[in-house]
């Protein structure tokens, strides 16, 4: 069994100052391990970390969220991490569901757990029904590049366990890596199970979070990948 | 209906796109290719009339037309092979700087 201290918690934040401490209290208090991975923020993000006892990487320019995660990975490994977790900067997860994340891999059943909003059990609380609807879509259109059918698309909340961490190497720097991400679990042939999470969208989370639009960016950065 | 000259500039288009897919930063591969768009050039430029002859065999009706299709073609080759460069260049990119972040990572109040 797992102490918390055994866990890295990574967190990808760009221009969170307003809300990173209030997301990391928590989970310092539980005695998880709290790696921020700052993409050049422009904002107090740094100076609103200053104060806690985490773990702080900075890019020196500006990469993107799939970037940073990968920064995060390669940090917990170097830790010699047992699990990781990634994890919103901007309050939508759920502290409390960490355990449940963590049980498969501590029982050995999976590799990597994912989140899900959609599945029996998983709420998708306030979001938009145009939100819902592209997430619906990026469902299908993953399933068809990666041959990998889940109940949600582009859920930042996943655990890995060791041998994840030493395998998963995203190189999408952007959005598209939450669908590169089933592709690495397709071709290191990682074990992975999905577990319902409640995901709370604010309106700051909405305000910051990716527009409707770069869906389709997103989308074209996946075949282009696909391609090259 | 596609006449002659479309099938003909689809075809080996198609097949350079899957050659490339699989061959995209072999150098070999490139240069060959580039060599191969040059020599033709050189021959086009030293025998003008050949550009008309061919393009007639072709149903194209002038070898000015026939240049101009195939350098749009040499034209796109490049762009994949640029920016398969220009991919592998971002990567390199991102990986110094995320192994500068790691190396650099901070403890803050003393947690690690």
């Amino acid at each position: 069994m797992s102490t918390p201290a055994d866990v890295f918690i990574l967190i990808p934040a760009y221009n969170e100052g307003k809300v990173i401490a209030t997301t990391i209290a928590p989970l310092l208090a539980l005695g998880y391990q709290v790696v921020v991975i700052d993409d050049c923020s422009t904002d107090d993000t740094a100076k609103a970390l200053s104060a806690h006892p985490i773990h702080y990487l900075r890019h020196s320019i500006n990469l993107g969220q799939g970037a940073a995660i990968q920064t995060g990975i390669f940090y917990a490994q170097k830790c010699g991490a047992q699990y990781a977790v990634t994890f919103d900067a901007d309050g939508q997860h759920n502290y409390t569901e960490i355990p449940k994340m963590l049980e498969p891999l501590e029982a050995g059943r999976a590799d990597i757990v994912m989140g899900s909003r959609f599945m029996r059990g998983g709420i998708a609380e306030d979001i938009a029904p145009i939100r819902k609807s592209i997430i619906k879509t990026a469902i299908i259109v993953n399933g068809i590049l990666t041959g990998l059918w889940l109940s949600d698309a582009h859920n930042g909340f996943r655990a890995l366990n060791r041998t994840a961490i030493e395998k998963i190497r995203i190189t999408q720097n952007r959005m598209a890596h939450a669908t590169e991400f089933l592709s690495l679990i397709k071709n290191n042939h990682l074990r992975y199970e999905e577990v319902p999470v409640h995901i709370v969208y604010t309106d700051y989370s909405r305000n910051k979070g990716q527009s409707n639009l770069n869906s389709i960016h997103i989308v074209l950065d996946i075949i282009i990948n696909k391609i090259f | 209906m596609l006449s002659p000259i479309k099938i003909i500039l689809i075809i080996p288009l198609l097949f350079v796109i899957l050659l490339f897919v699989l061959q995209l930063r072999n150098r070999t591969t490139y240069r060959f290719t580039l060599i191969l768009i040059a020599l033709a050039g050189i021959v086009f430029v030293i025998y003008p009339d050949l550009t008309t002859t061919l393009a007639h065999k072709i149903n194209v009706g002038r070898g000015t037309d026939l240049v101009f299709y195939f350098c749009a073609l040499a034209g796109f080759i490049a762009m994949i092979i640029l920016y398969s460069k220009l991919r592998g260049i971002e990567l390199i990119q991102t990986r110094i700087i995320q192994n500068m972040a790691v190396d650099s990572a901070q403890k803050l109040n003393n947690k690690m």
